[in-house]
């Protein structure tokens, strides 16, 4: 008959697991003690082990799931033999159905004499020290309403995987003076005492690494960012289509390739312009104005994340726009970079697009008055003059001391930007 | 094997030791010329003359006395105390003098005497003539305590108590001088050791701890059971002094439900020594019950046989009582 293999329970307090990974498939050979799956509860993840050999006939549940404990999450049984009705899974995650399999459980180990006078037997008490079980979860038959030794002789009787067995067979383990963690009491390898327990699997062990002067000097700010501003995020998706194409015509006649960041150094650089006060350093009770529009850029390095600057954004063309922030990031990867690179940006931009990221909060670099996050690039369906076309569409994530700009100046900023990603062409005028 | 009752049993007992050791000498009330009061020494004033089997006068205190003194002195004497109950009377002698002479003298005497005499109720005696007295006589250091259940007992037990050197309180069950069991050819000399219980049947579910004529009873009682699959273990103690602790220790640890019966009242009766050596050892952890005593009521035995047969346990009183345990 075929076997089901349960989401255990090992905790009093667990009520459901996640099944991380199924390292079978149905119609495998199982052995006794193959490991079958990864399952995740609130506390740690284990490896679920099997206890009968046979054929994987069913996985009730796909990777991923949350299943109510001792619900059957898979099927061990003959080649080709049927998996009872129940099999099917009750409901995808733990719902109501789940809930009441749990009662059902949680009813069969309700104590039915309170500890605090709580009757037994010699022999019962005997018995039930051999076998590692609570006389609490023991229900009494005694004339006396005295739990006997056939009472605790009815549950069943603690029980040790495989894997577990061997072990302790090895280092001489007496299995009855173990708490097993499994479903009632079973004991699972991890269960054992530390000291002489063979490793299931090879674990890397920990390893420490101190942080470079760029890294805590980075977390330091950063911290300090998070904890002074209050900071808001917004926001925007910008149609770059066009952007794209006139970026295509301008790579393909000069030897300088434009990058699209290029494009929105170029049009932060015009925005900040435009919306001087995103350009600005709280003082105190002060705003002060900067006079130079210098824009930091985000770079990744082996050493942390550093920030080198473009001076005078504004001032420049988009090809030396281009040259300068390709030679501060190769500087800055190599190690290269000097001091006055770093120093005087008076707003900075992250671009992660490439990654894939769709939107995210960036954090601001004090004292300015917010970072702009630049997303990345999707194909989307948008409707054009009532007809639905596919649109390149860029995610623009705006972070704003909320100190210096209000809700509407920064979306006037950020909606600025936008028109100049979406009107390339202004940018070159 | 040859079938004998357990009179005839302990008649050939004593004249077969008695034939071997002239030192043997017996002595009690009606025993000679008429053969005791329950025909127990029929035939034996004819074999050994009235020199060694002696009609006496009716008084257990002289008798018990003769014989104390007599042991002390170099012969080996059996007294028959007519009715258990009578043992008050011997008692100033037995538990004084017989009982303490050994260590009175600091081991330089030896009383080898064996005082025998029937006990127990069922024979419309009424309350001097019924009654089951072993408590008493367990209770003083230097006297060991016998009561046979079956006649090949009865045979193998005396024999050991005639050639013990101490005194020996023999304990025969009035009821069953008729019964019938199977006792070895004469030829066939056995002695069964005192201080050994016998397991009269074995079982694994519950113990019957018992002796004298509750043994049958309580066999009965066991063989009802296995009908429904319960399978009693059936003790029977034979020497109450010394006794075989360990048999019981190891019964009790096997069934861990122990019942003790026995014929005498209840309070302070034997069965209270019966169930502590139990309780009283490792067998604690195993006991899966309470250990259960069913002695006789706390009453003298009536003369209405209605009421007699009531007030010591039946095998009603037995059945529920491993019920209890059950």
């Amino acid at each position: 008959m075929a076997e089901a293999i349960i989401m255990p329970k090992t905790g009093m307090a667990m009520e459901e697991g996640v099944i991380i990974e199924w390292f079978k498939s149905v119609g495998d050979k199982i052995e006794k003690g193959d490991i079958l799956a990864e399952i995740e509860t609130d506390k740690s993840t284990m490896e679920l082990e099997a206890d009968e050999e046979g054929t994987l006939l069913s996985l009730v549940y796909e990777a991923g799931t949350t299943v109510a404990v001792t619900l059957p999450i898979a099927w061990i049984g003959e080649e080709g033999e049927e998996i009872p009705q129940a099999a099917a899974p009750a409901a995808k995650a733990t719902g109501e159905v789940a809930d009441s399999e749990v009662k059902i459980e949680t009813q069969e180990v309700i104590p039915a004499v309170i500890s605090s006078d709580l009757r037994s037997t010699p022999a019962a008490k005997r018995v039930a020290a051999e076998r590692n079980i609570s006389l609490e979860s023991v229900k009494p038959s005694g004339q006396f309403g005295e739990i006997r030794e056939r009472d605790v002789l009815a549950l069943p009787s603690v029980t040790a995987t495989p894997l577990a067995a061997r072990i302790a067979a090895e280092q001489g383990t007496d299995l009855s003076t173990i708490n097993g963690s499994g479903h009632n009491g079973k004991i699972f390898s991890g269960d054992l005492p530390q000291k002489t327990m063979t490793p299931m699997t090879t674990v890397a062990e920990d390893t420490r690494v101190p942080l470079t002067k760029i890294q805590q000097i980075t977390g330091k700010r950063l911290l300090e960012s998070t904890q002074q501003i209050p900071s808001v995020t917004s926001n925007m998706k910008a149609d770059v289509t066009e952007l794209l194409n006139l970026r295509k015509q301008i790579n393909s006649s000069i030897e300088t390739k434009i990058t699209i960041n290029d494009f929105v150094l170029m049009a932060v650089a015009r925005a900040l312009k435009d919306v001087p006060r995103m350009n600005s350093t709280l003082d105190g009770d002060a705003l002060i104005y900067k006079g130079s529009i210098n824009l930091g850029m985000a770079v990744a390095t082996p050493k942390g994340l550093i920030v080198p600057v473009i001076p005078q954004a504004d001032m420049m063309s988009l090809t030396n726009l281009s040259n300068k922030a390709k030679a501060l990031a190769v500087a800055g990867r190599e190690g290269r970079l000097q001091p006055d690179d770093l120093y005087g940006a008076t707003f900075s931009i992250s671009n992660i697009g490439m990654f894939g990221v769709s939107s995210f909060s960036p954090i601001i670099n004090p004292p300015e008055a917010g970072i702009l996050g630049v997303c990345a690039i999707e194909a989307t369906p948008k409707f054009v003059a009532g007809e639905l076309v596919e649109r390149q569409i860029m995610g623009l994530s705006l972070t704003y001391d909320h100190r210096v700009v209000d809700g509407a100046e920064s979306s006037v900023f950020l909606k600025t930007i936008r028109d100049y990603l979406e009107a390339p062409l202004t940018l070159l005028v | 094997m040859r079938t004998i009752t357990y009179a005839q049993a302990i008649n050939e007992a004593m004249s077969e030791e008695m034939r071997k050791d002239e030192n043997i000498v017996f002595m009690g009330e009606d025993i000679g010329v008429y053969g005791g009061a329950f025909g127990v020494s029929r035939g034996m004033f004819e074999e050994f003359g009235d020199d060694r089997v002696k009609d006496t006068p009716i008084s257990e205190l002289v008798i018990t006395g003769c014989a104390a003194g007599a042991a002390m002195t170099g012969l080996r004497p059996i007294v028959e105390i007519m009715f258990s109950d009578f043992i008050t009377l011997a008692m100033e002698q037995l538990a004084n003098q017989a009982a303490k002479n050994r260590f009175q003298f600091g081991g330089q005497a030896a009383v080898p005497m064996v005082l025998r005499t029937p006990g127990g109720s069922g024979t419309g005696a009424a309350e001097q003539h019924s009654q089951s007295l072993e408590a008493w006589v367990c209770h003083v250091p230097g006297l060991k305590v016998v009561i046979p259940s079956t006649p090949y007992d009865a045979k193998g037990l005396l024999k050991a108590s005639m050639l013990d050197n101490n005194p020996v309180v023999f304990i025969e069950q009035k009821l069953l001088y008729r019964s019938k069991g199977e006792v070895p050819e004469v030829e066939d000399d056995y002695i069964i050791p005192l201080g050994k219980a016998d397991i009269k049947r074995e079982g694994k579910d519950v113990t019957i701890v018992t002796y004298g004529r509750m043994v049958q009873r309580s066999l009965e009682v066991a063989e009802k059971f296995a009908s429904e699959g319960v399978d009693i273990e059936v003790i029977d103690v034979r020497t109450l002094v010394p006794l075989d602790k360990e048999c019981l220790i190891e019964s009790a640890k096997k069934t861990g439900k122990v019942l003790v019966v026995h014929e005498a009242c209840q309070t302070g009766g034997y069965g209270g020594e019966l169930a502590s050596t139990i309780v009283d050892s490792d067998a604690f952890f195993y006991l899966d019950a309470p250990v259960k005593r069913l002695g006789g009521l706390d009453v003298p035995i009536p003369y209405n046989p209605n009421l007699e047969a009531l007030v010591v346990p039946t095998e009603e009183k037995i059945t529920a009582a491993v019920r209890e345990l059950l």
